[in-house]
């Protein structure tokens, strides 16, 4: 071995290695099976039967690199790699989002990225509806995490002004009930997810509060909803942007829901806790089985409560279940599945109230 | 096809080099002409369509004025001359130039003629620069025209240059097109060179690409905010292109040409003029030989000379992209210039080396904010917060610093020729000819894996419901 390097002309060595070497990595790209699916990224890889044939738009090709990226082998353990270097050297941003103290995450949302003209806009439709159907409306806008614990967030990080939308969207709403929760959820970490960008169901639970107060309850007579833990390995999806063994998993909780409760998704009955999604890595579509465009929760054991009209995104999902005590029926649309005259199914579906529930950057 | 790509990095690299190196030296030619086709036509494949018209109309362009010089017939040449720059020019013209033209007209008489929206094929600049150097050449009768029309062929479409330079003119690589060796020392030189440009590009322009792109998109920043931004986008565009260059001249070592060097660490000049003579030095030298010379350079007075330079200027500014934007920037240069030609230079040569360095780089510093901005009334905001038009420093100064001073400041040093100076030395020193190539397949084989595992890993896209 020995007398054969020495024999071996090290610059042809280098040649051979610089040319078999991506050769090898191309082989193992073609010959491993292909994955399906990337779970931390939560989307469909590329596979080899994905490439489209069409040359000349273009399409092969851009399916062939594709293909390449996603199936090289140890592709998530790599970004893990990476991602684990770049935590150890203290990195404040990567891939998308802020690491703040404890490593705790945040969505990286500087003022260029949010669309605060369409959440004016969205605003003022909220109004007129308000207006229209005369159905008393409240706005409860959940800060961002990264807004509501600045202080945990890497000194200086740039995110959207707050204050400033607030008061641009309070003033589109004068026939809304403005529910402001920053006060309620501000610097309390416990609040908000340390992987995910949603909030806890202690973060929902002072929500909830807040809503009670909103609609004339005492401070001090309030029934705290019953919080249970229902996973101890929730990685949210910023861990996903984040992915690295260095940042721990943490617990996903729920509110205990008890009575004679039917829940109609899109015109089929699901229940309000998808026990199944636990054993996935999207844990949060735990609540009512993730985003639906018009789901239903009908609450026969209470007889004299009325209708409410939830108009959302995401957040409101672990929300939701607070609100189940109170009303006969609970309606909540997504508008971005759901494309209809709000206001006239308002009106259509007797609706008591109207809620908006959605993180303030969060534009119907 | 991108050199920062899988499929290039792990397909068509390797593969074409494979078969070169197998093949026979006659095939060679046709062979990297067919590898240049599929590597242009690769994310247009109709666009192959242009290098095959730019290829077959200056072939005969330059057998018919050699034909016609045989023949004794000048003004015909003439004519020959004019139908290769018309013929050349007017396809980067309409390619290039018309929605600007277009969009120009509209904005100056308040027209809406409506803008075609041609999509412009990736490197014509470069190339046709290329195929002009060529055929004015021939007409002045510098080199022979070349009677091969694969070898011809090869030379326009050659993919390591094709879509971001150097400017190879056909005399400087004219013999090696007929005939080039291939030596184990040179091909690994390239390899070498090659990893280097490839980090360049994937591992520091990107990722200071990222910081401009991120505090450009602000409104209002601070001074020190705005500063970190246009650093790190004068560091961007430097690697970017400095590394693509890199990439280009070695990968022609791998296949036996010497190009001509295009950057020489320009950001250590110590005046625009000199700057100049370091930093795109192909693309310098083709408007120097073909346009500023032809025009009388600096040969009829300075009334003229200042005429010829803010002509070379106003259209490298052009060239550079269709945008007002652009020509403000080549003015930009040609204030600076004739002003150092008229008196700053002398001033400068006596000043302490300090002085020339801080006026080079804050000159060069501001033209990239013009240059980056396509909207002058951007360029003109984001100048302003520079001089502290909304405050000197703020929290997210802090955070900006702090995020990404290492790579600004590695960014900064390998912009300048110290670390290669120090290396060189020191390896050098090395007595033993193996621990030489040792030092230096390390540090090309870790930016090799560092840059492919980037390529890979800006993949990693997570698709998540966020907003949802």
């Amino acid at each position: 071995m020995k007398h054969f390097m020495k024999q071996l002309n090290p610059e042809l060595f280098c040649i051979a290695v610089f040319i078999a070497f991506p050769l090898i990595l191309l082989a193992a790209v073609l010959l491993k099976p292909d994955n399906a699916v990337s779970v931390n990224e939560n989307r469909m890889l590329t596979t080899v039967r994905d490439i489209p044939t069409d040359v000349l738009d273009g399409q092969f090709q851009e399916g062939l690199e594709n293909y390449l990226s996603d199936q090289f082998p140890f592709r998530e353990r790599l970004k893990s790699a990476e991602t684990g270097v770049r935590l150890r050297f203290g990195q404040a941003s990567i891939g998308g989002a802020y690491v703040g103290r404890d490593r705790r995450l945040f969505q990286k949302l500087p003022g260029s990225d949010v669309d605060s003209g369409k959440c004016v806009r969205y605003a003022a439709r909220v109004n007129r509806m308000a207006e229209q159907t005369g159905i008393p409306t409240y706005v409860m806008y959940v800060p961002s995490a990264g807004i509501a614990l600045r202080e945990e967030m890497p000194f200086g990080a740039p995110m959207y002004d707050y204050d400033a939308l607030y008061a641009a969207l309070a003033k589109e709403l004068p026939s809304a009930h403005m529910i402001d929760l920053l006060p309620a959820l501000y610097g309390h970490s416990e609040y908000y997810f340390a992987t995910d960008h949603h909030w806890t169901a202690e973060g929902a639970a002072q929500a909830y509060y807040e809503w009670r107060a909103a609609h004339g309850a005492e401070p001090d007579n309030q029934d705290s909803p019953t919080i249970i833990t229902v996973s101890e390995s929730f990685r949210g999806t910023l861990w996903s942007r984040v992915p690295s063994g260095l940042i721990p998993a943490e617990r996903l909780k729920a509110f205990e829901v008890s009575g004679d409760i039917t829940v109609e998704a899109d015109g089929k009955e699901i229940s309000l806790y998808d026990e199944t999604a636990l054993a996935t890595k999207d844990k949060y579509h735990f609540f009512e089985g993730g985003n639906h465009g018009i789901l239903t929760v009908t609450n026969h054991d209470v007889k004299d409560g009325g209708t409410l009209l939830i108009l959302k995104d995401s957040f409101a999902n672990s929300f939701l279940p607070c609100l189940v005590g109170d009303y006969a029926r609970i309606i909540m649309i997504d508008e971005r599945y759901a494309f209809m005259d709000i206001g006239q199914f308002a009106l259509d579906s007797g609706a008591d109230e109207i809620a908006v529930i959605r993180e303030i950057i969060s534009a119907g | 096809m991108v050199f920062s790509s899988a499929v290039f990095l792990l397909i068509f690299l390797p593969v074409v080099l494979l078969l070169y190196y197998a093949a026979p030296a006659w095939v060679r030619n046709p062979l990297l002409l067919a590898a240049s086709l599929l590597f242009y036509g690769w994310g247009e494949p109709v666009y192959i369509l242009i290098m095959l018209f730019s290829t077959v109309f200056d072939y005969s362009n330059g057998l018919m004025l050699e034909w016609l010089d045989r023949k004794g017939r000048p003004q015909a040449r003439r004519w020959v001359l004019v139908l290769s720059l018309v013929g050349n020019l007017g396809m980067l013209g309409f390619f290039k130039y018309t929605d600007f033209l277009i969009s120009s007209v509209n904005a100056l008489t308040g027209q809406a003629f409506d803008l075609p929206g041609i999509a412009l094929p990736i490197g014509i600049s470069f190339y046709t620069f290329q195929t002009l150097s060529y055929t004015i050449d021939v007409y002045r009768r510098e080199i022979r025209a070349q009677r091969n029309i694969l070898s011809f062929g090869m030379y326009i479409c050659m993919f390591p240059q094709l879509i971001a330079g150097p400017i190879v003119k056909y005399r400087d690589i004219q013999k090696q097109i007929d005939h080039r060796k291939l030596d184990t020392d040179s091909i690994c030189r390239g390899v070498f060179r090659f990893t280097i440009g490839l980090g360049k590009k994937v591992l520091l322009a990107n990722n200071c690409g990222m910081i401009w792109d991120e505090i450009a998109a602000q409104q209002g920043v601070t001074a020190v905010t705005a500063w970190i931004g246009a650093i790190a986008y004068m560091l961007q565009i430097y690697f970017d292109f400095s590394g693509y260059s890199d990439m280009a001249i070695g990968i022609g070592k791998m296949l036996g040409f010497d190009f001509l060097e295009n950057f020489d660490y320009p950001y250590e000049s110590r005046s625009v003029t000199e700057f100049w003579r370091r930093w795109h030095i192909s693309l310098g030298s083709w408007f120097r030989e073909y346009l500023y010379i032809p025009l009388g350079g600096n040969r009829k007075g300075l009334p003229r000379q200042l005429l010829n330079l803010l002509i070379v200027w106003g259209l490298t500014g052009l060239w550079h992209g269709a945008g007002w934007n652009f020509v403000v920037w080549g003015l930009y240069f040609f204030v600076l210039l004739a002003a150092e030609k008229l008196f700053l230079l002398e001033k400068l040569q006596k000043a302490p080396a300090a002085a020339g360095h801080i006026y080079t780089l804050l000159a060069v510093l501001v033209s990239w904010v013009i240059f980056a901005c396509d909207d002058m009334g951007d360029a003109g905001r984001f100048l302003l917060s520079m001089t502290g038009a909304n405050g000197f420093a703020d929290a997210a100064s802090v955070y900006y610093l702090r995020e990404n001073l290492l790579l600004l400041a590695a960014g900064a040093v390998l912009s300048v020729s110290l670390v290669r100076r120090f290396l060189s030395r020191r390896v050098n020193a090395l007595p033993d000819r193996r621990a030489r190539f040792g030092v230096k397949t390390a540090i090309g084989g870790a930016l090799y894996l560092l840059s492919l595992l980037s390529v890979i890993g800006s993949s990693y896209n997570p698709f998540l419901y966020f907003r949802f």
